[in-house]
């Protein structure tokens, strides 16, 4: 297609091109793979979330950069793309988990927080004057005993589960995933050292942390620790931040 | 703790003897190491009829503070859920536990402005020695120890010549359960058994009991929680 056809598909994400694409929403999917990664790995007993960090300059404090947020006791979101839409995104997925509480008195599925904001994504792409959200989250959590009966994750014998969403507000439910730039070499990196033929999830955690940081750096020539970020959900809910120490020593591992 | 009377419509003589009493004693008291909140365990239908008891009145809100409540008990439900929620929210916005005197303007925020009519709380955390009284109308006042309830006069009494300041929690439990020992006694409203909650740095830790006063206290298991681990920073 010529640039000027295809300009005119361009002004508005709510105007389909000739073709059935959403050129916006496309190019926020852009914008995600040009965004440092983060990846999700879910475990037997939990599940691990990753993320690796640009640093713009060394006078730039690293923990002002947040790729990694808490939700509630038993979520976190990972995400890649624009930090900004992100924000918005975290923040609204936190008060509907505190809603979820409020009004059934029980920890929020994680499925069910990412539907709420999925609904939230998805509205973006279709409602006048708006422009869709730059940016991919990967929901991780833990769910009560019983609760997310009827998702496809909680039978493959694991306590995590793993979403990912996109700038079109699809979410996908996930084994292992990368998002953000390098996120196909992350993925393959993925498929080649899980075996997507086991039908039970037998991984520990702890593999998961190695499985999540050998992912990340696939696509990183010279890992420096400090630029990364881990943390895991064990049921209990428990959830715990990887000391860059621990990041080193599994980098270092995965190197040699 | 007041049962409200089903769905009389506002203005009747059930709403109104609600509206105006508040049965329950609820006392706080501030150690040096911490704090200790107390209730007894009876809710009562205008405080003529027992409707429970063996009722929880101190609730924890995360595993630093602790709120204890008198008055309608959808009320008291609906503000410590709506407490629990801020907290959180705070905790997740903020990077660090959400102080006391924050909860405890919070608190006073959602009585003011919220649907709630009659409701008394005491509010107290790991991080102050204090404790805060909130009233039905939303105020806020913060005190070395407190009351509040029907049985309040009775326990103010029996807590004003027992409390000393900077005692450790351990001298303070037996202050709290005769306080309500010697509420029990003469208010109708109150009595059946106690929830003593002791907050320090080790964590929450809650003790129920059928009986009260401090042998009744003695004889009690104290279950404790573990340390909010959830609290740990995260960039």
């Amino acid at each position: 297609m010529d640039d000027t056809r295809r300009q005119a598909y361009d002004r508005g994400q709510t105007i389909f091109s000739p073709d059935g694409r959403l050129y916006q929403v496309e190019y926020a999917r852009e914008a995600v793979e040009r965004g440092s990664p983060a990846v999700g790995v879910r475990a037997a007993d939990g599940v691990v979330l990753a993320a690796r960090k640009r640093r713009a300059s060394p006078l730039l404090e690293a923990d002002s950069v947040a790729k990694l947020h808490r939700i509630d006791d038993h979520i976190a979101i990972a995400s890649a793309g624009h930090a900004a839409d992100a924000r918005q995104l975290v923040d609204r997925a936190r008060v509907a988990a505190q809603r979820h509480r409020l009004r059934y008195g029980e920890p929020a599925p994680v499925e069910s927080v990412t539907t709420s904001l999925a609904d939230h994504i998805q509205e973006s792409t279709q409602t006048g004057g708006t422009r869709p959200y730059g940016t991919a989250l990967l929901i991780a959590g833990i769910d009560q005993n019983g609760a997310g009966g009827s998702t496809a994750q909680s039978g493959a014998g694991s306590a995590g589960q793993l979403f990912e969403l996109d700038p079109s507000g699809t979410p996908y439910g996930w084994r292992a995933v990368g998002i953000g730039e390098g996120s196909t070499t992350i993925r393959e990196s993925f498929e080649s050292s899980l075996d997507p033929a086991a039908a039970d999830i037998e991984t520990t955690v702890d593999d998961a942390v190695t499985t999540a940081l050998d992912g990340l750096a696939a696509d990183d020539d010279e890992p420096d620790p400090d630029a990364y970020e881990c943390l895991t959900i064990e049921p209990g809910p428990k959830v715990t931040t990887r000391s860059t120490d621990e990041i080193a020593t599994v980098l270092e591992e995965t190197a040699s | 703790m007041i049962e409200r009377s089903g769905e009389n419509p506002a203005g009747t003589a059930h709403e109104s003897a609600n509206e105006f009493s508040t049965g329950t004693t609820i006392v706080a008291l501030g150690g040096d190491d911490g704090v200790v909140l107390g209730a007894d365990a009876r809710v009562s239908l205008g405080g003529r009829f027992v409707t429970n008891r063996s009722a929880r009145k101190v609730e924890p809100i995360g595993e630093r503070a602790a709120v204890a409540f008198s008055g309608g008990v959808s009320d008291a439900q609906s503000v410590v859920d709506q407490l629990r929620t801020e907290r959180q929210l705070y905790k997740l916005d903020h990077g660090r536990p959400m102080p006391t005197d924050a909860l405890a303007t919070t608190a006073g925020r959602l009585i003011r402005n919220g649907q709630f009519r009659s409701i008394g709380l005491l509010l107290g955390g790991v991080d102050e020695s204090a404790v805060y009284w909130i009233d039905g109308g939303g105020g806020v006042m913060r005190d070395a120890y407190a009351a509040n309830g029907s049985g309040m006069q009775l326990a103010y009494g029996a807590l004003e010549g027992a409390y000393e300041p900077a005692r450790p929690v351990s001298d303070l439990r037996p202050i709290a359960a005769d306080a309500l020992a010697a509420a029990a006694e003469r208010d109708v409203a109150s009595g059946d058994g106690m929830t003593i909650t002791t907050i320090t740095g080790e964590g929450l830790s809650e003790r129920r009991t059928n009986g009260l006063g401090r042998e009744a206290l003695a004889g009690a298991d104290g279950a404790s929680s573990a340390p909010d681990t959830a609290d740990e920073e995260v960039a």
